[in-house]
């Protein structure tokens, strides 16, 4: 079994074009992923998101045993991106939220982002944090909010890279809800650190697609030193307990 | 098919503790069909070892029959005794090439200081590998700016802009086409390869590994995976760095 927690579709990005939700799906069987949480990464760069959270719950709805959702909104837009989320998690029943602070362009640990994360901790579910592209999307920037928020699960998106995988490692001790994906993040050496002193039950697999190859970010993690407990929890269990799809 | 790996390294990085041995470098070479590779510093060999390292690679690289390529490090802040080094390096002990990592060494690519380096490196021939990615001192638009300056030098942006400057990677080339592409260490290869080789061909890719950090199987499959022709994957995994390194 394994889910990719952090997958993407659009319809249109700057001037990268997205394969077809058919060809998507067909990488991921090719990976042998069973399950992956989508989000729209076009819906990140919008004033007013809706349109593209509803093309994801289009796909949800058409390919459930292929996807489920994952929101996306504008902090920026105050009350109007609560109602956005809440539309995503009441009505499309979305398990969680995608915040991207460098795109978007906003300090990650902004203190305009607690409504939502309050709203977040109403629902029970978690929030995904793009890390490790500073100034905006820095590790220890989101861990200000995992420590203000601490019932809230925060996931920290690619270990924040190869520049401060250091801090996700740091972070991982020092904050008991924060989890993080393994996508992107292209020193091995870092990522097995990493499920060694944290804990492969604080670790999922994502792999960006089709933003990034999901073979390639699967073969990264197959080629790891990990027992195959380690394995279970990074490739499903983990991320079933914290997305809470029990 | 055969390769040529355009950055890799023995030897331990105290500051991602990472490190790898000859002997274990050599296994992992042989196991992925890797010809030749270009060995050069690492750690605080791009900092305050550089003398130290740069001796103990050349040695390595003459013992080799020319399987490892030679490529030296230096480090500006050093400034006459850094340059006397380079010199020495590319006269005597047999350098292809120099390798900064500006990041490590606390100071902008396009700085002033580096002028004089790029100057010898002209003088000799060399090629020049930054290594680029990490702001503010690994940016590289700042290389295409140095590259501007210094027309006839060939310059090498390691790790393709790694992580997230993978978007200044095409705006460089168009910059100055005096700079070539290092592949190693970048997962962005959709977002950067396809559209590169559309607008430029394939001539200025180099396929390298950056071996401890990164390792052989990944940074292969993430080449092989973009379907470019025969052709196109001979170039950037061998025929591009051969001659490169041979333009002397
Ligand atoms: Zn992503």
């Amino acid at each position: 079994m394994i889910i990719d927690i952090h997958v993407h579709f659009w319809e249109s990005f700057m001037s990268f074009k997205c394969p077809s939700i058919e060809e998507v799906i067909e990488g991921i069987k090719r990976t042998g992923i069973d399950i992956s949480y989508l989000n729209s990464l076009s819906g990140l760069l919008k004033t007013n998101p809706s349109e593209d959270n509803k093309k994801i719950f289009k796909i949800t709805s058409q390919y459930p045993q292929h996807f489920q959702g994952v929101a996306v909104v504008n902090p920026y837009a105050g009350e109007e991106a609560v109602l956005e989320l809440e539309k995503c998690l009441k009505d499309y029943k979305f398990i969680g939220l995608k915040l991207h602070p460098w795109l978007q362009g906003y300090y990650a640990s902004a203190d305009f982002l607690d409504p939502i994360l309050d709203l977040c901790r109403s629902y029970d579910v978690p929030v995904m944090f793009h890390t490790g592209t500073p100034p905006y999307a820095q590790v220890f920037e989101v861990a200000c909010q995992a420590k203000k928020h601490p019932k809230v699960r925060f996931i920290f998106c690619h270990m924040g890279l190869n520049y401060q995988w250091h801090d996700a490692l740091e972070t991982g001790k020092q904050y008991k809800n924060s989890y993080f994906d393994t996508s992107g993040i292209s020193y091995p050496f870092a990522v097995e650190r990493i499920i060694e002193e944290v804990g492969a039950e604080r670790v999922m697999f994502g792999t960006d697609n089709p933003f990034l190859f999901p073979e390639i970010e699967l073969l990264k993690i197959e080629d790891l030193n990990l027992s195959v407990s380690e394995k279970e929890h990074i490739f499903y269990k983990t991320a079933t307990l914290v997305f809470k799809q029990f | 098919m055969e390769k040529l790996d355009f950055i890799c390294h023995v030897g331990f990085d105290e500051l991602h503790e990472i490190g790898t041995t000859l002997k274990e470098l050599i296994s992992i070479l042989d196991k992925n069909d890797v010809k030749e590779a270009v060995l050069s510093p690492i750690g605080e060999g791009w900092i305050h070892k550089f003398k130290e390292q740069n001796r103990n690679i050349s040695k390595i690289s003459i013992k080799s029959n020319s399987r490892f390529i030679f490529f030296c490090s230096v480090n500006p802040w050093f400034e006459e005794e850094a340059l006397n080094e380079l010199k020495i390096c590319f006269k005597e002990l047999g350098a292809k090439g120099v390798v900064f990592n500006t990041v490590r060494q606390g100071l902008y690519i396009d700085s002033p200081m580096i002028f004089p380096f790029i100057e010898m490196a002209e003088l000799y021939k060399k090629p020049v590998y930054f290594y680029t990615g990490t702001p503010i001192y690994g940016l590289p638009l700042n290389l295409a700016n140095l590259a501007l300056k210094y027309p006839k030098v060939h310059f090498i942006l390691g790790t393709m802009g790694a992580t997230d400057y993978w978007g200044d990677v095409i705006p460089c080339v168009r910059m100055a086409n005096n700079i070539y592409i290092e592949t190693s260490l970048n997962t962005n290869v959709p977002a950067v390869l396809p559209g590169f080789v559309k607008e430029f061909g394939a001539d200025k890719l180099l396929f390298g590994t950056n071996f401890p950090y990164s390792n052989y199987r990944l940074e292969c499959e993430k080449i092989l995976k973009c379907n470019f022709s025969r052709e196109v994957n001979k170039n950037i995994f061998s025929l591009n760095a051969k001659e490169l390194i041979s333009l002397d």
